[in-house]
């Protein structure tokens, strides 16, 4: 059943649900949620490269939507409205916690060979599937870590584009930059990304 | 199109974000450039990378936990409840607090002490002095009576006091005489305690016998007409020095350096006597308050705050 609701909701669908919260339906907030908060969570993940602190940025976005909601137009997406708000607490957070996070952060630069780290695995004998999963989940640790070298701007473009997909259009209105101005950001970002990640792609 | 042209379209070339044209363009390039294709190689690898990335989705309990903070009262609410609730109680003793505080405050006000004719005289010339008044200076200074009556009330005379012509010589023995220390008795009431009572005019001797030993015998209206300003304000200061009081500054003329000006605060009740003792100095020209009010109001908790003048004739 939240499943079913999980998947992405129509834009018809969604303005009937910010309709009926608008007239004090409080469980039509909650569809909203359970729509997009996976994905809302993704985005935050990939800005913040922290699980806890994506978890409550996440939170802290529908917290603000809600308040905001009566706000809310009825001309852009419920998805791009949303997006906006997440990416706003996002930045606000990598501002006061940005510190945090490099010293967080697992160290790429590490490997004397420059070959992106994963040369440097060692285990003995391990099973094929345990040392799959361990190398995928060393590429992620390596994709995330990249990620979080770009800076903000160019973060928020090209996770919006190269992780969720979405159009140039949407990025340009959750950013505000127009989308000339995407467009060269997330080329930027893009050889950035492919120079970090030689050893990996 | 040569090289870096075409690696700044292939971001978008791939995202299939450029018009035919140049789409046309870049494609035939790819086509006989090994380097430009290599790098397209390089994105797309990178493309399919990122696409495949775990999607990281919100854990269990997230829809409650957005519930939960949505119930959390914000921080203005918290510091709303904490000062105001619950209002039967808080509220009127926050307001029993204001009240007391702006009483405390009005009753502060009330009971400083009043500077004006000081600063009077320190916003006049460099000619400004100040006399200072210190709580051990004799027997009747104004720290003591002020230490000892928290609550007198201070009032203002200011009076002109017309000096003799200059040419008149001077008198040296009826100067020593009447500027001579007060008597030995009442140098001895002044060190046995409160300084109001023994200056109190019941505790004074009558006028004519105010003066010291040394001039017995001399007639009491007998007048000063002899000295000059200086002599004049060193009889004053004695003679408020006397009575319990003391002389707060005194102003000097530029030119003569001669005292110009004395603000002298006494006990209300030896108004008069002031006044007596003046008029053996020179002519009392004209007071901002009749001098028979001041001494008819006058009880043993007031204060005198008494400007004098020296009008010099010409």
């Amino acid at each position: 059943m939240e499943e079913e609701q999980r998947q992405r909701a129509t834009k018809e669908q969604e303005f009937s649900w910010i309709r009926a919260f608008l007239n004090n339906d409080r469980s039509a907030f909650d569809n909203l949620v359970r729509s997009y908060q996976d994905r809302v969570f993704n985005v935050c993940y990939r800005m913040l490269g922290d699980y806890e602190e994506a978890n409550d940025c996440a939170q802290e976005t529908f917290v603000n939507a809600y308040k905001a909601l009566k706000g809310f137009r009825f001309e852009a997406r419920f998805s791009t409205w949303i997006l906006t708000i997440a990416l706003n607490v996002c930045r606000n957070r990598l501002k006061s916690m940005e510190h945090r996070y490099k010293q967080r952060m697992v160290r790429i630069d590490s490997s004397p060979e420059g070959t992106g780290g994963l040369g440097r695995i060692e285990i003995e004998d391990p099973a094929p599937s345990a040392l799959a999963q361990l190398a995928r989940k060393e590429q992620e640790k390596l994709l995330q870590k990249a990620i979080d070298e770009l800076p903000r701007d160019a973060r928020a473009i090209a996770v919006l584009r190269d992780i969720e997909g979405l159009p140039y259009e949407e990025i340009a209105h959750i950013t505000g930059y127009n989308p000339g101005t995407v467009k060269s950001k997330l080329a930027r970002a893009r050889q950035q990304l492919r120079e970090k990640l030689k050893g990996l792609i | 199109v040569d090289c870096s042209k075409v690696s700044h379209l292939l971001s978008e070339y791939v995202d299939d974000q450029l018009d035919r044209a140049t789409q046309r363009l870049v494609e035939e390039h790819l086509a006989s450039c090994e380097n430009c294709a290599a790098e397209l190689a390089t994105l797309q690898a990178y493309l399919r990378t990122m696409a495949t990335i775990e999607k990281i989705g919100a854990p269990q309990g997230f829809l409650a936990a957005v519930h939960e903070r949505l119930e959390q009262p914000s921080v203005f609410d918290r510091l709303t409840k904490w000062l105001f609730y619950p209002l039967k109680i808080k509220l009127p003793m926050e307001l029993a607090g204001i009240v007391l505080a702006t009483l405390l405050l009005v009753f502060a006000y009330q009971q400083a002490p009043k500077q004006e004719p000081e600063k009077d005289l320190s916003s006049l010339s460099g000619q400004v002095r100040q006399s200072a008044i210190s709580a051990d200076k004799k027997g009747g200074s104004l720290g003591k009576m002020a230490a000892d009556n928290p609550v007198q009330v201070l009032k203002h005379i200011e009076l002109a006091l017309l000096l003799p012509p200059p040419e008149v010589p001077e008198d040296a023995a009826k100067l020593r005489a009447l500027a001579a220390p007060p008597s030995a008795q009442q140098k001895a009431e002044r060190a046995g305690g409160n300084v109001l009572k023994q200056s109190a005019p019941q505790a004074l001797p009558p006028v004519g016998g105010v003066s010291s030993p040394s001039v017995t015998g001399a007639k009491e209206e007998e007048s000063l007409a002899l000295l000059g300003p200086s002599q004049v304000y060193g009889f004053i200061k004695e003679s408020v020095n006397s009575m319990g009081g003391a002389v707060l500054s005194v102003e000097y003329q530029k030119v003569t350096n001669e005292p110009k000006t004395i603000v002298v605060r006494i006990p209300a009740g030896n108004y008069p006597l002031l006044l007596e003792r003046l008029r053996r100095a020179g002519q009392i020209k004209e007071t901002s308050e009749e001098p028979t009010d001041a001494a008819g109001t006058a009880d043993e908790s007031e204060l005198l705050e008494v400007r004098i003048n020296f009008i010099q004739p010409d």
